[in-house]
């Protein structure tokens, strides 16, 4: 059962207002006050029990995933992700939903579109896709979100089976399709994709991974061969045993085309590996964007940035390529996170069910697997991960962590699951025990966390401004899941957004660092990441106690940095580059 | 006499038998005045008249057969073996006796002579006890091949017998044959639900073809069915260790080691699951521990290079992780903890080497196991095209 309830009191900021704070942010450093609740009672939604609730009914979010029951092919169990981007600058999150297809639906795009819901507030939403150009990019997988041409207005980007689209934001409430006058020209099945200025000459550029290759007019016939069953039950065949796909990087010529760089950069993936999640990290904090690529059924790609337009692949050597016995995983979503407050920035994949979610805990110039150590990994034994994303669920200070579950074979649900959780699972929900573990609270979260789904993407943001972080998760089949956030007794907290300069407007690649009392937090600003997903690019960080924010530093993508100091909390707070 | 002995009328039979011998001493009356004692339970006093019936008349057949009978009875296993072969140069053995003589040859190292005596009760006779034990003697010996022979022979004349499937199992698993050792198995578990021996070696089987979930099923069952079992509890921890359940793996293998101390298994796995665990102490401790029982075991020595790399003592695990692939070079979680070593200390060349290395022994488990599998028709392979739990990957039995 779904959770259903009222919507949650004291949701902040209205549209107008918030439209007003972001234009004040050209002032610089703009602080908007009163979306904070004072106190437990406040925060505590009339008759809310649990820290989050599904809101998807209320929010008037329709959409429905389309997949076919029985997924004979392994094209219609890898969908989707889910993209939150403030479209027409309101200062509320919008949400993107890529819809897909399925091999009997390949020719009618129309037939399962995709939706993109403009927040109105209250945590209300209306979908305007059709309106805004953007509900037929074809077999939708995932997204992320950039502005892309740096003129302040978020563009889109959507992975698809078939070529991709960049959808450029007109600004006034709509999008073109830009594809074709971008020279973007992707083909075969895109899943992962994220912006970043790899290369530093002032503008985003786009690096996508790709999944298996796959013809749909030559489709490996369902069950039959030695990887298409599943202890002993016909299943869909692959990704083992067909053919993977390399995958792209874009450079950005700064004149709004693109041009497929991936073999001279390094990254294109010759022994295509079947790539999903990906995530641009400054692990090394040298202001250079670094690159984790999540491959299923092979070693992760980490590329380290070489400072001159390409990339060394040293997954084997940082320690991120395999689990820590040298067992390639599974791996499916991304996150990164600080969860120490030690300014390192460590990596979780999501993998397939008995085998474990790999927590790769940066080391300083290496990573390792702490996933048992962590004690994050028992409990994902039976559960196929997907999407993933560190967040300070209480504003405690301490970056949790989530996972969305859900099997890829709904044959599972007839078959011997052995340590396999059925095809319907729940989530993960880490509490961060401060000490370098979490507990898996999931099972105490409420029926939000505890109904049984087939989970893919999840993105996570702010969507009513009130300091406290919701999630949105999407489901293979049927309608996705808006949690939102009503814990209890929340610690104070900031929600950062950059304002970056020049056709950096979003800031994408800044870190940011803040010390409040006696905890120093650190965040990236990030395209892409989770699985096929775009969360919340500001950035939020939970204050526990503290009143204030005793400074902050902003290392800007081109290196530069800005300081503030003694930043009054509860507060959305916009820095803008100088 | 016999008339006597038959009705259970043994004190009337002993003075008869006395009053015979007092008019005429002979081994024949001897003979049966032993029996009669020895059914008294005058075991002492049988012995005395059956020896005398062998001094009156040494190649009196029924005597020496008796007597040797008695020793059986009495564990003495010597001179049972001289009676009865004396006794089996003047005539044949009971069908019995003679596989009990060729068992106490076969025990004390006459290995050619009892072997030979079974097969002959087997092919002269058909004697399916004498081919089941002759097919154990060929399993101790290490002759796998031909015991199983054998015992597809005895099979034939007793499809249904206990004793054989359960000894074909063990073979077949001996011979690193586990899908046919878990047909047999896996019928004897249905005949036997409550037999905890078939679940554990079912459970085995299950192991050795990474079938891990039905494997920790089948032992966890098995332990419900009789809690002490060693080896049972020390293939579960084994079992759960793959599945990367350690906490459990840990209890399981501690309930074996306290069972049977001294399991280098059991003790080698204990230290990964502890090492996994965070608990670096406890898994040196029990590393050690295996080195002192099993010098240079190669998985205490890859515990001990993954301890050195967590706390950062690069050298040290570099060079406890070089003599466990030197030991073990097939050992490919070993050869990756090595190439990061080395990683670590800046040698790229050495790392990219053992980097190689890994992949090459991972290629070379992965042919295993579908060798392994190929036999049983399940195809089925994880995400990286290994069945579950395979030493060196991790699990899922993902179709792709």
């Amino acid at each position: 059962m779904r959770a259903a309830g009222q919507l949650s009191a004291g949701h902040s900021i209205a549209p107008s207002i918030a439209a007003i704070v972001l234009a004040l942010a050209i002032a610089g450093v703009v602080a908007i006050g009163g979306a904070a609740p004072a106190n437990a009672e406040e925060a505590r939604s009339p008759g809310a029990d649990v820290p989050f609730r599904d809101l998807v009914r209320e929010a008037g979010i329709t959409f429905q995933r389309r997949s076919a029951p029985e997924k004979k092919y392994i094209l219609e169990s890898m969908s989707g992700g889910v993209a939150l981007l403030d479209f027409n600058n309101d200062g509320l999150l919008d949400i993107y939903f890529p819809n897909s297809l399925t091999v009997a639906t390949a020719g009618d795009p129309e037939s399962a579109p995709s939706a993109l819901y403009e927040n109105l507030g209250g945590m209300e939403f209306v979908d305007v896709a059709r309106e805004a150009g953007v509900a037929y990019p074809g077999w939708g997988m995932g997204a992320c979100v950039a502005d892309v041409d740096g003129d302040g207005w978020q563009d889109l980007y959507v992975t698809t089976v078939g070529r991709d689209r960049l959808y450029r934001n007109r600004g006034d409430g709509t999008f073109e399709d830009a594809t074709e006058a971008s020279g973007i020209v992707t083909d075969g099945w895109s899943t992962g994709c994220g912006f970043a200025d790899y290369d530093r000459d002032g503008d985003l550029d786009l690096f996508v991974s790709r999944y298996v290759k796959v013809a749909l007019d030559d489709l490996p016939e369902f069950g039959k061969g030695k990887f298409c069953l599943y202890r002993g039950v016909e299943v869909q065949c692959g990704p083992r045993g067909l053919p993977g796909s390399g995958d792209y990087l874009f450079r950005n010529d700064g004149a709004g085309r693109f041009e497929e760089v991936g073999e001279e950069a390094g990254v294109s993936d010759p022994d295509e590996y079947f790539g999903l999640g990906i995530a641009w990290i400054d692990d090394d904090r040298d202001g250079w964007p670094d690159l984790f690529v999540a491959n299923d059924a092979g070693p992760n790609h980490f590329y380290r940035n070489q400072k001159d337009g390409t990339f060394q692949e040293e997954g084997f050597p940082l320690g991120v390529a395999v689990s820590e016995n040298g067992a390639e995983q599974g791996c499916m979503g991304v996150a990164i996170g600080d969860y120490l407050n030690e300014g390192r920035l460590s990596l979780f994949v999501t993998n397939f069910s008995e085998e474990y979610n790999v927590f790769y805990r940066h080391q300083g110039d290496h990573f390792v697997d702490a996933s048992f150590r962590s004690a994050t990994a028992p409990p994902s034994l039976p559960y196929v991960g997907w999407g993933t994303a560190f967040l300070d669920y209480d504003n405690d200070g301490w970056l949790d962590l989530v996972v969305a579950n859900g099997h890829v074979y709904p044959q599972m649900a007839a078959a011997k699951l052995g340590a396999s959780a059925g095809y319907e699972q729940r989530k993960l929900f880490y509490r961060n025990r401060r000490d370098g573990t979490f507990e898996e609270i999931g099972e105490t979260l409420g029926p939000a966390f505890t109904e049984l789904r087939v989970s893919r993407g999840l993105a996570l943001g702010d969507l009513d401004n009130d300091g406290r972080l919701d999630l949105v998760i999407t489901d293979l089949d049927g309608p996705p899941q808006i949690l939102h956030n009503e814990v209890a007794a929340p610690g104070n907290w900031l929600l950062v957004k950059l304002q970056g300069k020049g056709k950096l407007t979003d800031a994408i690649g800044a870190i940011i660092t803040m010390r409040a009392g006696e905890q120093t937090m650190s965040r990236m600003v990030n395209s892409g990441t989770s699985y096929l997903s775009q969360g919340d690019m500001r950035q939020h960080f939970g204050l526990g106690a503290a009143a204030r924010a005793d400074s902050i530093e902003v290392r800007w993508p081109d290196g530069t940095t800005s300081q503030r100091e003694n930043v009054e909390a509860n507060r959305i707070l916009v820095i803008e580059q100088e | 006499m016999s008339g006597l002995i038959k009705a259970g009328e043994l004190a009337a039979a002993e003075r008869e038998l006395r009053r015979i011998l007092a008019a005429e001493d002979g081994a024949a009356a001897r003979d049966l005045l032993g029996l009669v004692l020895v059914r008294s339970g005058e075991v002492a006093a049988a012995e005395r008249e059956l020896l005398r019936a062998v001094e009156l008349s040494p190649d009196y057949f029924p005597a020496r057969q008796n007597l040797g009978r008695l020793y059986l009875q009495q564990q003495r296993a010597a001179e049972a073996t001289r009676e009865l072969e004396a006794a089996a140069r003047l005539g044949p053995l009971d069908r019995e006796l003679a596989i009990r003589l060729a068992q106490l040859e076969i025990a004390s190292g006459q290995t050619a002579p009892g072997e030979s005596r079974l097969r002959e009760l087997a092919d002269q006779q058909g004697s399916v006890r004498a081919r089941l034990e002759l097919a154990r003697s060929l399993a101790r010996r290490g002759q796998n091949q031909a015991a199983l022979e054998e015992l597809e022979r005895a099979l034939e004349l007793a499809p249904s017998s206990e004793e054989l499937l359960s000894a074909r199992a063990r073979v077949l698993l001996a011979l690193r044959s586990p899908v046919p050792a878990i047909e047999t198995l896996e019928a004897l578990t249905r005949i036997h639900p409550t037999a905890a021996e078939y679940a554990y070696l079912l459970g085995v089987a299950q192991l050795q073809i990474a079938e891990t979930t039905s494997g920790v099923e089948a032992l966890e069952r098995s332990l419900e069915l009789e809690p002490r079992q060693p080896l049972a509890h020390i293939a579960l921890g084994l079992a759960l260790k793959e599945q990367k359940k350690l906490p459990e793996a840990k209890e399981a293998l501690v309930a074996g080691l306290q069972l049977m101390p001294g399991n280098v298994d059991a003790l080698v796995a204990l230290a990964e699951a502890e090492e996994g665990l965070g608990e670096l102490e406890a898994a040196e401790r029990h590393a050690q521990r295996t080195l002192e029982l099993a010098e240079d075991a190669p998985a205490a020595l890859y515990v001990l290079g993954k301890i050195r790399m967590t706390q950062g003592r690069y050298e040290e695990a570099r060079d406890a992780l070089s003599r466990s692939v030197e030991r073990n070079p097939m050992l490919a979680r070993a050869h990756y903890q090595l190439s990061l070593a080395y990683a670590r200390l800046g040698d790229r060349t050495s790392s990219q080497r053992h980097l190689e290395l890994y992949r090459r022994a991972l290629e070379h488990e992965e042919e295993r196991l579908i060798e392994l599998r190929s036999a049983s028709g399940s195809a089925s392979g994880s995400a990286s095209g290994l069945p579950a739990d395979a030493p060196d990957r991790d699990g899922s039995e993902r179709s792709g």
